[in-house]
């Protein structure tokens, strides 16, 4: 366990590095979110109060899904390009320590932009930034991000080979993020309304998490073989 | 005792049959080259035997940690140094080696210019490359090597240096099987062939 922990560190480290080299990695995800902001900044000042929360929460699951599809649609094209995605998968390496790597780095660097982003779009809508304080909202945009990455790392494996990946996979990934993001908003609303109820929105989350770790989790090795 | 043995393996690309019915048992101390001519199936046998590709027929047994050298594919961060490279996979698989043995073995095999710690393995030329790559397959420690095409690139230096390694190798006890295209090569470590 300590030598998979060790294993783990050292790759996230190392992976953060490679992601860092390529500034279009991380440039990309932050312009969208900015042109996100920029166009719905201009759309929202005759909205009232309780309309302009309802565009806040949608907006930054936008944000979240846009920032997600373009990290994982490449995320293991570092080792394809440098060739070392052969070397990782015949090495003493576990699969599930690559997995969460992945994992880990997928939540790691949609959170760096959504994070921000959820503060500028509060900002802009004159609403409390303390709302992002709101366990709910917390809860419900950690638990979408989660399952998202997990199902999204799955298909960027299963789709590593495939000529038309860019293609295919925002049409995989879309069905499979809709009933995701249908809870987290739902969820995520209530932040804003306290007579709401999230539980069940969260629960019915949790359960999509679930399905997608367990999917992740036994499939992601049997991927990795051509 | 054998390190890898292989029986009744065949393969196939969709209708077109690769391979049928090879079996082969290699022990420690032994050198195999498969031999035979292009899309014969010696790389995927390779393959097959690196856990890169799925076995659709036959049986492989692996008694040994090993390490595997594309003929295409080197294994290589390109953004990275030769050191960070090798010293990535000598910390991502819990190996031994202290940095004055890595820097050593650079040195024997020609990559340990003063500043070649500041450029990429991208601005290496493609002997560079291999050689390199062959350093990373040596640090690895694994008693069992999978190369295909080792020599591919190198120049007649680089040869007999990793004609040495892997004399060194077999000595120690590991074994090796190999794709090669080089009949001197095989002559001269009087080595048993499969041929496909």
């Amino acid at each position: 366990m300590k030598k998979e922990a060790k294993q783990m560190l050292w790759l996230l480290k190392h992976s953060f590095r490679l992601e860092l080299a390529e500034k279009e990695r991380a440039l990309t995800p932050l312009l969208l979110a900015m042109i996100l902001f920029l166009l719905f900044f201009f759309a929202s000042e005759d909205l009232s109060l309780a309309a302009k929360e309802r565009a806040f929460i949608y907006q930054l699951y936008l944000v979240g899904v846009i920032v997600l599809q373009g990290l994982l649609v490449r995320m293991h094209a570092p080792e394809e390009r440098d060739e070392a995605f052969s070397q990782m998968v015949c090495s003493t390496l576990s699969p599930i320590v690559w997995f969460l790597t992945k994992l880990f780095l997928t939540i790691a660097l949609s959170l760096a932009v959504i994070l921000p982003a959820s503060i500028l779009l509060l900002l802009s809508y004159a609403i409390s930034p303390l709302a992002i304080c709101s366990p709910i909202l917390a809860l419900g945009l950690f638990l979408s991000v989660f399952g998202l990455s997990c199902i999204g790392n799955l298909l960027c494996v299963l789709l590593r080979k495939s000529q038309g990946r860019d293609l295919l996979f925002p049409l995989l990934y879309f069905p499979l993020t809709i009933p995701v993001l249908l809870c987290g908003t739902q969820s995520s609303l209530a932040a804003f309304s306290p007579n709401a109820d999230a539980k069940n929105w969260l629960l019915l989350l949790l359960a999509f998490d679930v399905i997608y770790v367990t999917l992740s989790t036994l499939l992601f090795e049997e991927l990795l073989k051509d | 005792m054998n390190q890898v043995s292989a029986t009744d393996l065949s393969y196939s690309y969709g209708a077109k049959l690769l391979f049928q019915g090879v079996s082969f048992a290699v022990a420690s101390g032994e050198l195999l080259i498969l031999k035979g001519g292009n899309g014969t199936g010696k790389s995927t046998m390779l393959c097959l035997l690196a856990g890169l590709r799925k076995v659709q027929q036959g049986k492989i047994e692996i008694q040994a940690r090993l390490s595997y050298l594309g003929a295409d594919k080197n294994g290589l961060y390109l953004n990275l140094s030769a050191m960070a490279n090798l010293s990535f996979w000598q910390a991502l698989l819990d190996q031994a080696h202290s940095k004055e043995q890595i820097k050593e073995k650079l040195k024997i095999w020609g990559l340990a210019h003063p500043l070649l710690h500041l450029y990429p393995v991208a601005t290496f030329s493609t002997g560079m490359k291999r050689r390199l790559a062959l350093v990373r397959t040596i640090l690895a420690d694994a008693p069992l090597w999978l190369l295909d095409e080792p020599l591919l690139g190198l120049d007649q230096e680089g040869v007999l240096l990793f004609q040495k390694a892997l004399t060194e190798h077999l000595n120690n006890g590991g074994s090796c099987i190999m794709a090669s295209h080089d009949a001197q090569f095989s002559e001269a470590f009087a080595a048993r062939s499969l041929f496909f």
